[in-house]
């Protein structure tokens, strides 16, 4: 017990000069000259106010300089590799998941009910005729559901006009009512539609939640690849376009190991008419170092219509297949020296300049 | 005579050129032409039309605050249009008078708020296509600067297509929440640029990476005497999420833009964004900044930087500002940018890079 006393007492004592901070201790600073000996207090010392414009800019803090130099560094890494192949981790759902559907979650105790309404579409654009399927869960406890007159489904368009109420299939359980439908577009929908679960509860209060998604018909089909080939230091991917309505397109795909692990991410551009051919370029700073002789995939491909001046909408095309095989690639024909572009190398010139004062050209 | 009055005519018209020249190279920002895109414009939306005199006029009246004073363009747009409509094609008609008149041909830098985010990721990825078509070359954009970014969607705009016309008591508490955000009761045929604004549909769009560097300016304060926080997820500046601000890949409840540090500088172990879109670079977090002060007039917030650096193999020196507050376990340690408390976030950002 008698050991719990002095230990009480550090505890106390420690608590109390956290809390208080009565002094702010400078541990390292760089370089020492550029900053005054009143450190502020680091949290919430300083009143909030509205400072007037006209004063003499303060003297520059290094920190901020170094933090523009950390962020040119960064981009170097980055510029290594072209933006039409750059490397790709499993962290990068946005490009792995390119058609991800609207996770939609609300949080129903902001407006008095115990509980939550999530709404989960399976993608966010789909192709004329393709199967739209969604997850819709209300979960709670009974004072939410003993408030509950009922859960509705509707397709609505922008203007809130109610186009269908899907047929849903229902589970229940005591924490939770999940709601499950699937259905197809109608030729005479417009692009962009919600998916709208209404709350109604007893007393005939109600309370909407959407979740947007789109449908389109397709400008363009991917059939397949052509057979690839090397050009310099990159692995040229030829992919064949269908049924085509002749204009501007870019192409945007992810590449993958055989286990279909992500490797890079690719993008081309190009104008093709009924039909014709896009190329996807690996660069050989992503393959040099593979191994032996690999064979890999592209997939999630996106195939989009640039409109050339504004007033008709970006359209889209679809592939036929998820994924597209690429046999045989050699990583000993690449090697790993990296991109450069004028462009790229002048955009880090000047995020260089930013961390190093009087060097703006 | 005549000769006298041409060269009169000619000197005049070299002063004038000489001039605007002086003019533009006060406005410019590290030597660099700069371009402004302004956010939401509630007020915009209330209205029955918007006039290009009004879009122009709530253009320059939007950075009044501080930026005004270096800017050498502006591209504004109207809240009542959709991205792809109005908006693309005054993007549209800026990038063409950049292209041939050269404005960028020594590099532009774009100065963003809010869905100004948004409005130029979509202006970026259309651009090259654009100026190829007109048989021009694309604009040499080298760095957009991003404050409180609304490229990834703000839920406030999913809340008000939800309430729009809603008159249900259950709704109430939302309706308050967006009548604060926008001023107004918001209705179906008032939500314009609002569509494009909800997290699902923003990170829809014009999502390809590009080679264009986004540094991002973010705030975690509170505006609306906090009516609107509680419908955002995690940490926000008012309107927006940190998951948008900080240009995180994904709609994510996170308290800081990096995992190893706080809205405040403490080193700490703190929600953060899994991963972050291409050449998207937080730089800076402000604890107590709020939405509109990161371009305005907000200053006492003593603001963290970011280390972009964290990829092995670059090897570059850091100066920091270190300081402990506290004692043994109750002992913290903040990474702050010092005497960024005495000037406001915009002002520390133009003299940092001027």
């Amino acid at each position: 017990m008698k050991v719990w006393i002095p230990i009480g007492l550090i505890a106390v004592l420690g608590l109390l000069l956290g809390l208080h901070q009565p002094s702010v201790a400078i541990v390292s600073q760089e370089p020492a000259s550029a900053l005054t000996s009143a450190i502020p207090e680091p949290r919430e010392s300083a009143p909030l106010s509205e400072a007037p414009l006209s004063e003499a800019p303060p003297a520059l803090p290094p920190a901020m300089q170094q933090a523009m130099t950390q962020v040119a560094a960064a981009y170097q890494i980055n510029s290594q590799y072209p933006t039409y192949s750059i490397p790709l981790s499993s962290q990068q759902t946005e490009l792995l998941q390119p058609n991800a559907g609207a996770h939609s979650v609300r949080d129903l105790n902001t407006v008095g009910l115990p509980g939550q309404l999530m709404i989960q579409l399976s993608a966010y654009r789909y192709r004329q005729e393709e199967p739209i399927e969604a997850d819709i869960v209300l979960s709670g406890d009974d004072a939410l559901f003993s408030q509950l007159s009922g859960l509705t489904l509707s397709v609505r368009d922008n203007n809130n006009a109610v186009l269908l109420m899907p047929q849903v299939q229902i589970q229940n359980n005591s924490s939770e009512q999940r709601l499950q439908t699937r259905f197809s577009s109608r030729d005479n929908w417009p692009s962009e539609l919600n998916l709208v679960a209404e709350l109604q509860l007893t007393d005939g209060s109600t309370l909407r939640q959407s979740a947007p998604f789109q449908v389109f018909t397709a400008v363009a089909e991917i059939t397949g690849t052509g057979t690839p080939y090397v050009d310099d230091n990159e692995l040229v991917i030829p992919v064949e376009i269908e049924k085509a309505a002749a204009g501007y397109y870019k192409l945007a795909a992810s590449l993958h190991y055989a286990d279909k692990k992500p490797l890079a991410y690719l993008q081309g551009k190009g104008r093709i008419g009924s039909s014709g051919t896009l190329e996807l370029r690996v660069h050989g700073s992503l393959l040099y170092n593979l191994g032996g002789i690999q064979n890999l995939w592209i997939g999630n491909l996106q195939l989009r219509k640039m409109p050339e001046k504004p007033g008709p909408e970006v359209q889209w095309g679809f592939s036929r297949d998820d994924f597209y095989a690429v046999k045989n690639v050699d990583p000993s024909r690449f090697s790993p020296t990296p991109f450069q572009d004028e462009q790229t190398v002048s955009r880090l010139q000047f995020l260089q300049s930013l961390g190093s004062p009087g060097t703006h050209q | 005579m005549l000769t006298i009055k041409i060269k009169m005519a000619i000197t005049a018209v070299f002063l004038t050129a000489a001039a605007l020249l002086s003019a533009q190279t006060q406005a410019q920002m590290a030597g660099k032409n700069v371009i402004l895109v302004h956010g939401l414009q509630p007020a915009q939306l209330m209205r029955d039309n918007v006039t290009p005199q009004e879009v122009t006029s709530d253009g320059a009246n939007y950075w009044s605050a501080f930026w005004s004073q270096y800017a050498d363009d502006r591209l504004d747009w109207s809240s009542k249009s959709r991205l792809s409509a109005d908006t693309a094609q005054r993007a549209y008609d800026k990038v063409m008078q950049w292209a041939r008149t050269g404005f960028c041909n020594n590099g532009c830098v774009l100065v963003t708020h809010s869905t100004g985010d948004l409005v130029t990721r979509y202006m970026l990825d259309q651009q090259d296509v654009w100026t190829e078509a007109a048989g021009l070359q694309p604009l040499n954009i080298l760095a957009v600067f991003d404050f409180a970014g609304a490229g990834g969607g703000s839920e406030l705009a999913e809340l008000a297509l939800d309430v729009a016309g809603s008159d249900s008591w259950l709704t109430a508490p939302i309706r308050a929440a967006v009548n604060a955000w926008l001023g107004f009761t918001v209705t179906p045929e008032k939500l314009g640029v609002l569509r494009d604004l909800r997290p699902a549909v923003a990170r829809q769009t014009a999502m390809a990476p590009n080679s264009v560097p986004r540094l991002r300016f973010v705030g975690g304060g509170s505006e609306y005497l906090g009516a609107t926080g509680g419908f955002l997820p995690g940490t926000d500046d008012g309107v927006v999420s940190l998951h948008s601000s900080c240009g995180g890949n994904a709609v994510k409840a996170v308290d800081s833009c990096v995992a190893y540090r706080a809205l405040d500088g403490k080193q700490t172990s703190v929600s953060a964004p899994d991963s972050l879109w291409y050449n998207h670079y937080p730089v800076l977090m402000g604890s107590k900044t709020h939405h509109g002060g990161t371009i305005g007039n907000q200053s006492g917030v003593l603001l963290s930087y970011v280390n972009n650096n964290l990829n092995p193999g670059v090897n570059v020196s850091f100066a920091t500002q270190t300081t402990s507050s506290g004692w043994w376990l109750w002992k913290s340690t903040y990474n702050t940018v010092p005497g960024s408390d005495n000037q406001t976030m915009s002002n520390l950002v133009f003299n940092a890079v001027n």
